[in-house]
């Protein structure tokens, strides 16, 4: 990992913060973003007395609007400009929340599809140009095995009428999916930039007990006491090795588990479904993103 | 902002608090429905990215103004405002409202001039506004948003309970009045979790609380149907409609006896966590 650089969103708690730890450890310099200062200020002074090889910064970012990505994108690219060697190797879209009520951002998005699928969208727009200067650039977004079967609905996306938080949610993991399908159909083989979902597996995180209640509390904290859960720095570590190691999976193949590069859903490598949300995604962030 | 103004048959609608939780779900609303909107709140960024949003999301035209409606002068500035974009709403809806919560001795002149003013005094001026530069070609809906505890006298909420009250009556007053040129329709709710701060106070009423709280654009829709269909008072929910009802053959003073103390226990525990 010497030398190269890797941003990490959500990179304060759960498995982002693991990915952090074990890719500064192994000679990383690692961007990460947090939405709390102090959080990210207790991640610097716990790395600073760790035994780290490589460096950590960090970016406090809301990544709930598309003013907050943009603006978080732009100090990425001031660390990146200045601190570090002009290059980045590696987005990991880990960010991710989930919401028992229906929540919306402060441009009025639902809170699951604007975090966890237009957030990952807009800031690898942002970033693509640095990632495709670094010559074998990654953007790597976690997904989650939910997306089997989850129905895309691409004529109420924000889930205005019969809101479901566990629907929300698969949603937004089977859009992680579709985009990053779309993205590598746009990016025609180019070896500059390869991009991947990482499906974490059954985790032991907090994500599912910080916006839920009642029932998809009990749902989340039971999934977590599984004894088939895994501790954080299992799935970190492979996402840690996805960040730079050499992978040549066959086309379809781009959705990894424990290192093994799968097939994701079938329906979210449809080119036409994906060419849809692709153009959705670009007209809620205000931009043209065209080819990439 | 964006393209002009609506004309023609499509609604414009004025929003007021509309950054806030409710507000937001209200503009939100508006412009799935495809009507232009015009948002006022407290802060102009948040103003700024809530109409790009939808701008973005409803291909709707959005324009907005930062004011605060507590200041006579505000309101002028929003109506002066209004009238340089030509603009007349066929939808007010007033959501800006303020809640404090604690004893009644413990508020300042401040608190007690800024509660009423806005809750009561800024909802009546914009309606007064609204209705005399309506042209009468088109009928104004206004919706005014009240709460459940318009229906009961609130110890340690209590200029909140009785400026909602104030909006509940007088809203069924002017109801008959205008009959002709408008129509009223005010909103009585319980709990919604509009932010953290009322997410937390529903899931600390445990079951109950989750039981009356509505997801805050379901209220808004049946809110918006309410009003085109002409109805008079929103209660979303049927539990709380039945509650409200039973509710009702409890003498009020023992009401508000029994929410007195409910609300005494609530903050002692609170302070005492703090």
């Amino acid at each position: 990992m010497n030398g190269k650089t890797v941003v990490v969103t959500g990179g304060t708690s759960g498995i982002g913060w693991e990915v952090v730890r074990v890719l500064a450890a192994d000679g990383a310099d690692v961007i990460f973003v947090g939405r709390n200062q102090e959080k990210c200020r207790a991640v610097l002074s716990e790395l600073s007395t760790a035994d780290c090889r490589g460096s950590a910064h960090a970016v406090v970012a809301d990544l709930s609007t598309t003013t907050g990505v943009r603006s978080c994108a732009a100090d990425i690219m001031r660390l990146v400009d200045g601190k570090l060697d002009g290059l980045l190797d590696t987005l990991i879209n880990n960010a991710a929340t989930v919401s028992s009520w229906r929540v919306t951002t402060a441009e009025g998005y639902e809170l699951q599809f604007a975090v966890n699928h237009l957030a990952p969208f807009l800031l690898s727009h942002e970033l693509l140009p640095v990632l495709r200067k670094s010559g074998n650039g990654r953007i790597i977004t976690v997904g989650s095995g939910s997306h089997f079967g989850a129905p895309m609905r691409l004529d109420d996306v924000m889930m205005m009428s019969k809101y479901s938080c566990l629907r929300a949610y698969r949603q937004s993991k089977f859009a992680n999916v579709l985009f990053t399908a779309e993205l590598r159909r746009r990016l025609h083989g180019e070896q500059g930039v390869r991009a991947y979902v990482a499906d974490p597996g059954l985790v032991c995180t907090d994500i599912g007990l910080k916006g839920t209640a009642g029932l998809e509390k009990l749902v989340w904290q039971i999934r977590k006491r599984l004894r088939s859960a895994l501790p954080p720095e299992v799935p970190a570590r492979c996402i840690a090795t996805m960040a730079t190691g050499d992978f040549n999976p066959a086309p379809d193949q781009f959705y990894f588990r424990n290192l093994v590069a799968t097939a994701p859903d079938r329906a979210a490598l449809d080119p036409e479904l994906g060419r849809q949300l692709w153009s959705l995604s670009e007209r809620l962030c205000g931009i043209v993103a065209g080819d990439g | 902002m964006n393209k002009a103004l609506s004309s023609g048959t499509s609604e414009l609608a004025l929003v007021t608090g509309a950054t806030g939780g409710f507000g937001k779900a209200m503009a939100v609303e508006c412009a799935r429905r495809g009507w232009d909107l015009l948002l006022t709140d407290l802060d102009q960024r948040m103003l700024q990215l809530l109409s790009t949003g939808l701008s973005r999301s409803f291909g709707i035209s959005s324009h907005f103004l930062a004011c605060d409606l507590t200041r006579t002068k505000e309101r002028q500035r929003l109506y002066d405002w209004l009238h340089s974009l030509h603009a007349r709403p066929t939808l007010l809806a007033n959501v800006a409202g303020l809640d404090r919560e604690g004893a009644f001795i413990d508020r300042d002149g401040g608190e007690i001039r800024t509660i009423l003013r806005l809750n009561v005094e800024a909802a009546l001026e914009n309606t007064l506004f609204l209705l005399q530069i309506s042209d009468g070609t088109r009928r104004l809906k206004i919706i005014n948003v009240s709460s459940l505890a318009a229906y009961y006298a609130m110890p340690y909420k209590a200029m909140y309970a009785a400026s909602k009250g104030f909006l509940l009556s007088i809203s069924l007053a002017l109801k008959e009045e205008l009959r002709q040129r408008a129509s009223i329709t005010v909103l009585c709710p319980a709990g919604m979790p509009t932010t953290p701060l009322s997410v937390e106070a529903i899931e600390a009423q445990g079951l109950m609380g989750r039981l009356t709280s509505r997801n805050t654009n379901d209220v808004a829709r049946q809110t918006i149907d309410g009003a085109i269909a002409g109805k008079t008072v929103v209660i979303p929910g049927m539990l709380n409609r039945m509650l409200l009802h039973l509710s009702a053959l409890v003498p009020t003073s023992r009401k508000a006896a029994l929410i007195g103390m409910r609300w005494a226990a609530a903050i002692a525990k609170r302070t005492e966590h703090a």
